[in-house]
């Protein structure tokens, strides 16, 4: 018997998961962790037959506040959990059938096209100052702040706020994708959402008097029609849509650019054939997408993999793992930038598909047509570092890139 | 002008389908999730306006509207 290394945070592991991943995925499909305290699933099947099962429940924040914290601390973070339970990435039906088809019509992909002239003015803006420099931190000075700015834009909150949302959206992060070593992550996110809240209110209450062209003053006007959308839905879901919208975004440009830029073969191909930005795009989610990982709890007792999973148990659905799998994806360890289909799973599937995934995406294209036309001898010169984290797949900044 | 063609029925992409549901939750009489987590098209009779906003309100635009010939 092969023994398994439990500690998901092991700088092995996160430095390079790819190995790890096919042991798993080869031997222990469906893999208890003891340190974890819970089970893994690793194959695309399995990841993908968890996504789409509705015995598979995405509220896992309830199970947290019951289980994990003691009656003064529940007490203490009583805003926390209020919060958090009415974001629809962690409702279950029917309340996020509801609360979903709302959200939908601002992100579906009509709605999107509409910011395509403002995603292309940030793109401009922040290469234009990339202009005449010969080193630039792609973090820093584009991939940090860009998409921020289009999701203050969207929410309707003026630019010169967007730097306030930085710190409570990396607050609200630390707590849900699993930094380490984080003792007050529980403080830091609930100071976060209080003054995050006070200030949507102050939008909020500024939006009833004015109500301008934004997302804010369309969901005020839905939640004059619909008596069960409360005010409170409305700032919550726009903390979760600025939390879901920002690192996530920031991710998927910091890896796909630097893989790319490791990848010289595909980086010259895109540059001499752009029309393959789409696929190279997809390939980017699927090789390095921003999220390694999801939660669930098991809903009923079942079967997965010949595992008996008890209902109550938690499991981690390891997307990148199905990304890379071999049954369903020739060739998986290969960056092929016209990798075509490409049902990679880093949107996640079934009734949590990213609402966003349009607008990353065209934000995606936007960016890197712009990336590869403007600087064409832009090089890496840092070494790469993944972040600790168990969900979440990010490099440490900074990414320095030399551009003359 | 444009002649008015008639709306027959719709098609669900099965490769570009994720599953989200949404044309299920807005149109229930018209899609269902199949048992490999896709939608399918089950109307008999299309309704231009729910199919519309079906086709519309998917995330990944798969939901093809197919009109008479």
């Amino acid at each position: 018997m092969l023994t398994v290394n439990d500690d998901l945070l092991d700088p092995e592991i996160i430095q390079n998961p790819s190995p790890y991943y096919k042991m798993l995925r080869e031997h222990y499909p469906c893999y208890w962790n003891e340190r974890w305290r819970g089970w893994v699933l690793t194959r695309y099947e399995d990841v993908y037959g968890a996504l789409h099962s509705p015995k598979m429940l995405a509220d896992r924040i309830t199970p947290f506040f019951k289980t994990r914290l003691n009656d003064e601390e529940r007490e203490r973070f009583a805003l926390t959990y209020q919060v958090l339970h009415s974001f629809v990435v962690f409702l279950d039906p029917p309340e996020h059938t509801h609360l979903r088809r709302i959200f939908s019509r601002a992100f579906m992909p009509k709605a999107v096209a509409t910011m395509r002239g403002v995603v292309e003015s940030y793109v401009k803006d922040f290469f234009d100052q990339w202009e005449g420099r010969s080193t630039v931190d792609l973090n820093r000075d584009f991939a940090y702040p860009f998409p921020a700015n289009v999701i203050a834009s969207i929410i309707g909150a003026p630019r010169e706020d967007v730097h306030r949302f930085h710190g409570w959206a990396d607050a609200l992060t630390t707590l849900l994708l699993a930094g380490v070593g984080e003792e007050q992550r529980m403080d830091r996110a609930q100071n976060a959402l209080i003054e995050f809240k006070a200030y949507l209110r102050g939008l909020y209450d500024e939006r009833v008097k004015n109500p301008r062209d934004d997302m804010m003053s369309w969901l005020m006007e839905v939640q004059r029609n619909d008596p069960t959308l409360t005010p409170d839905d409305v700032l919550h879901s726009c903390i979760l849509l600025v939390n879901a919208g920002h690192e996530t975004t920031q991710d998927l440009i910091c890896n796909t650019l630097t893989t790319l830029l490791q990848t010289p073969d595909q980086l010259s191909l895109l540059r001499e054939k752009p029309q393959h930005m789409k696929t190279a795009i997809e390939e980017g989610l699927r090789f390095n997408g921003p999220l390694k990982g999801t939660m669930r709890v098991a809903g009923e007792d079942m079967v997965i993999a010949d595992k008996q999973v008890r209902a109550g148990d938690r499991i981690l659905l390891l997307m990148g793992a199905a990304n890379r799998d071999p049954a369903k994806f020739e060739d998986p360890e290969r960056f092929d930038a016209t990798r075509y289909p490409n049902l990679h799973l880093s949107f996640s599937h079934g009734i949590h598909f990213c609402l966003g995934a349009p607008l990353a995406r065209m934000e995606m294209e936007i960016a890197f047509n712009a990336l590869l036309r403007r600087f064409p001898k832009m090089e890496l010169t840092s070494s790469i570092q993944w972040d600790p984290r168990i969900l979440g797949r990010s490099i440490q900044p900074p990414i320095n890139l030399r551009l003359d | 002008m444009q002649q008015q063609r008639k709306l027959v029925r719709a098609w669900v992409d099965p490769d570009l389908c994720v599953g989200s549901a949404m044309c299920v939750s807005s149109s229930p009489e018209a899609f269902r999730m199949g048992p490999d987590g896709h939608a399918i098209y089950v109307a008999d009779t299309a309704d231009e306006t729910t199919l519309l906003d079906a086709a519309e309100l998917c995330p990944v635009s798969a939901i093809q509207l197919i009109y008479e010939e």
